[in-house]
């Protein structure tokens, strides 16, 4: 391959690498005169069309992200037998290699380079890419400490691959979310998993679950509970610990809501790691309180603003928000101050005038209501009586004395009657009683009946009242609408139905009572399987879902019954053994035949059976063959 | 008592090596099934037939009773042998060789090579006759099952054969008669696709009609590739 150019573009120079499917060269772009990364598929692969297919279509996919946390693919091609990606070439160390020599990694380190692949992360899920195979071997750290994170997507063409040709697991399955380990279908939330466990392994320099098998460390993220990270290493902060416990839940839905809410959370830790409040110290105090705090708790993620890392400052201006709405208050007072100024000034001009004035119709308005509007014209106001009323509400005047629009003088009196409202009657109690004798009890009482509701209940009969709204001895306005709930009888529930071919029709009648279910249309008809009056076909058939209360159809025989028939079951004996051959049909079940036999005999044997039946062969007692008779050609 | 005969050239071989003779007037009931290339192995199993069915009349099956088929069969060995030896495109031909005689209420079974007989009594089958084939002798050693044998690539290799060596062992076995039996005679382009299990359903379905067992085991095998010659002849002993 060394030296060889394909595509006639891309010049290999050297292999720099390689996987389980593929292997990594480093070539020279000969029109653009740049070195790249070619990837080429292995050969076992090649052969695969559907594999190819689904290779071109994600490389194409992936090939349209473009951020500086990505590996950017440049082009994809094919020569002959070789199917290849060209790609950025980058120069450094996988996270693989950087975690096998340093781990556990500094805590602000590998905040920064998980905060990296969120980035990365982030920009592929908003293109509808999921990543599904991050490990720290497609982390690739450049001495400047930039992360680049490729084979976008690959994993998914490679598994369907593996699948249909059962090669097995490709690839570490240390990093693989539980989701992912059974099958199912992944998204963004296996990266967050899968960033999860290279989080943690950063931190520890230890993977939470390790077997001896791909399929016993699959298993595990199925099954097992990681041991906490800070049990490994008691200098992880607990906000850390918080977020990888947060993205390892076994539980999609309990990890975070996206990408980009891990990040915030990975930037918030590290703040709380720079600005050195003791950790742990956050996790607990609610924001409230305290504006300036920063948790990492799922619901008080305050800093949606995506520059927040830039504002270095943010947590003043956190402050001078609050303060800012002080003077609003100010406002406020000045405004009704000068209200209040008006009003009495008003006020005032108005006691120096007597004069006569009309009446003013206060009839059906609130008492204080009324008062002000008297107040206004300089007239007072009395209750003289509080009495019920059938349509003035509650605490309204009923009448007036004097009548509006007679002349008075200012200063004088005005004598009210003011309603209690409607009059009150005591609801009386219809639950249990059927629907027309509470119908009747709630005219008595001075009620209507309302809203009737129909449910069905198992304890009240159908048509029996079950529930009423006011309840009863409730003290309501007279005329008000008493609603009901009125028993539908017992829900109907699906069954499933029950077999009847073979009983006779006495028996199934009960049966069908028994289940809540009715007999429907019988039809008779000859028959030299059944006896007379035995259910030959049933509609719906048996173990079919039917709703209680629905009918079944049966076909009865009329006769002549089943005559005597015989089969015959021919055996070759594999080893000797106690032959027995079992008979079932209308008639019950039978032993047909018994007799020690020894190995290598071969023999018939005539079974008589009635109408239609199962004979079943044992050897010893082990069942070795059962066969419908007559055979079902 | 009845016998209903039939022999196939099958799907696949071009010549019908199958050769057999049923006579129930001498209850003398043989089939051979011939081998060696171009037309050699009908050479073989005809000349078997042939020197059987002219050794044994009457008089010498009635004076030597079953050592008449042992007599002849060698006889018919030392035939084939030299014809072989002197015909350069005779050259390693043979042939198996099953031949049943019933006489004053015994069956008696001479028997070389693959094919088979088999006796159903009493509503069971009974395999009279030894195969002295490579894979026979596997299966009674216990290194194949049945169903192994039936697949395996060499099952046409014979450990003897009638007319290949100056000098041949003949099985000879006598069986006591009852009325009712049925005795099967077939090579082995019928059992290397129809089990002996098979075989005793569809004897036994059709009762006393050997016709229509014969011509149901043969399509059977048809049926089922008819990959050799086939040759059944079905014998019914009243007594």
């Amino acid at each position: 391959m060394i030296g060889k150019k394909i595509g006639n573009r891309y010049e290999i120079l050297a292999l720099v690498g390689g996987g389980g499917m593929s292997l990594v060269y480093q070539a020279k772009d000969i029109y653009l005169n740049r070195i790249v990364a070619v990837k080429v598929l292995r050969e076992q692969f090649t052969s695969d069309n559907e594999f190819i297919r689904r290779f071109r279509r994600e490389a194409q996919a992936v090939a349209s992200l473009s951020h500086p946390n990505i590996v950017s693919i440049y082009d994809v091609g094919q020569d002959q037998d070789i199917y290849y990606l060209v790609m950025e070439f980058i120069k450094g160390k996988t996270l693989k290699e950087i975690i096998n020599e340093q781990a556990p990694l500094p805590i602000h380190e590998a905040i920064d380079i998980a905060k990296q692949i969120c980035d990365a992360l982030e920009h592929a899920h908003e293109n509808a890419i999921v990543h599904r195979d991050i490990k720290p071997h497609n982390i690739i750290i450049t001495r400047g400490g930039r992360v680049k994170v490729t084979d976008f997507g690959i994993a998914r063409a490679v598994s369907t691959a593996t699948v249909t040709h059962t090669r097995g697991i490709v690839g570490s399955v240390h990093y693989i979310s539980p989701e992912q380990a059974k099958g199912e279908i992944t998204g963004e939330k296996s990266d967050i998993y899968s960033l999860g466990i290279v989080l943690y392994e950063m931190v520890t320099g230890k993977l939470p679950f390790e077997g001896e098998s791909p399929i016993s460390v699959a298993l595990k993220h199925i099954q097992m509970e990681p041991i906490l990270p800070s049990q490994h290493n008691s200098d992880i902060p607990a906000s850390i610990e918080k977020i990888i416990m947060k993205a390892i839940n076994k539980n999609p839905d309990s990890r975070y809501e996206n990408i980009g809410k891990l990040r915030l959370d990975l930037m918030a830790a590290l703040l709380d790691k720079v600005t050195g409040f003791p950790s742990g110290y956050l996790d607990n105090k609610p924001i409230k309180d305290k504006p300036s705090e920063i948790t990492v708790s799922d619901d008080t993620l305050i800093f949606e603003d995506n520059n927040f890392i830039e504002t270095e400052n943010s947590v003043e201006t956190q402050e001078i928000k609050t303060r800012k709405l002080k003077p609003v208050g100010y406002v406020f007072i000045t405004l009704f101050s000068i209200i209040l100024i008006g009003g009495l000034l008003w006020g005032v001009g108005k006691m120096f005038l007597k004069e006569e004035i009309a009446v003013p119709d206060i009839v059906g308005l609130a008492a204080p209501e009324a008062q002000r509007i008297l107040a206004g014209k300089n007239l007072k106001m009395e209750i003289t009586s509080k009495i019920p009323h059938s349509q003035v509400k509650e605490g309204n005047i009923i009448s007036q004395e004097p009548k509006p629009n007679t002349k008075t003088k200012s200063g004088r009196t005005i004598q009210v009657v003011v309603s209690t409202g409607p009059a009150l009657v005591s609801v009386p109690d219809v639950v249990g009683s059927s629907q027309i004798i509470a119908d009747v009890n709630i005219s008595n009482a001075g009620l209507v009946v309302g809203k009737i509701d129909y449910k069905y209940s198992s304890q009240y009969a159908s048509g029996i009242v079950m529930g009423q709204f006011p309840e009863s001895n409730k003290m309501v306005p007279e005329k008000s609408k008493v609603d009901l709930v009125v028993s539908k009888g017992p829900e109907p529930r699906n069954i499933s139905m029950p077999p009847l071919v073979g009983l006779d029709l006495n028996k199934v009648e009960a049966r069908l009572q028994e289940v809540g279910l009715v007999l429907g249309k019988i039809t008779k008809q000859k028959s030299e399987l059944y006896p007379k009056n035995f259910v030959i076909e049933q509609s719906p058939v048996a173990g079919k879902e039917v709703f209680q209360g629905s009918s079944v159809d049966l076909v009865v025989s009329e006769g002549p019954g089943p005559t005597t028939q015989q089969a015959r079951v021919v055996l070759k004996l594999n080893e000797s053994g106690q032959v027995k051959i079992e008979v079932r049909d209308v008639k019950g079940t039978r032993i047909a035949y018994e007799k020690y036999h020894q190995q290598g005999d071969v023999f018939a044997v005539n079974v008589n059976y009635f109408g239609q039946g199962v004979i079943s062969v044992y050897i010893d007692g082990n069942k070795i063959r059962e066969e419908v008779v007559p055979s079902q050609q | 008592m009845h016998v209903n005969s039939l022999t196939n050239i099958g799907l696949v071989r071009k010549a019908n090596e199958d050769k057999y003779l049923a006579d129930k007037n001498r209850g003398l009931f043989i089939v051979a099934d011939g081998m060696g290339g171009h037309e050699a192995g009908e050479i073989a199993s005809n000349l078997a037939i042939k020197t059987l069915d002219s050794y044994l009349t009457n008089e010498v099956i009635v004076n030597e009773k079953g050592k008449s088929l042992w007599k002849a069969i060698r006889k018919a060995n030392e035939l084939i042998y030299q014809k072989a030896k002197l015909n350069n495109n005779c050259t390693g031909m043979g042939t198996t060789i099953t031949a049943a005689l019933f006489l004053d209420n015994i069956l008696y079974i001479a028997h070389i090579g693959d094919s088979r007989a088999y006796l159903i009594r009493d509503n069971s089958i009974i395999l009279l006759t030894k195969d002295h084939s490579l894979v026979g002798e596997l299966l009674r050693q216990g290194e194949l099952t049945e169903s192994e044998a039936s697949r395996h690539p060499h099952r046409n290799i014979l450990t003897r054969a009638l007319g290949t060596e100056p000098e041949v062992e003949i099985d000879l076995s006598e069986i006591d008669t009852k009325p009712g039996d049925l005795l099967l005679l077939c090579t082995d382009g019928l059992y290397n696709l129809v089990k002996d299990e098979e075989i005793l359903q569809e004897v036994l379905n059709n009762g006393n009609d050997l016709k229509i067992s014969v011509n149901k085991l043969v399509k059977t095998a048809l049926d089922r590739g008819g990959m050799d010659n086939i040759t059944v002849v079905l014998v019914s002993y009243d007594g």
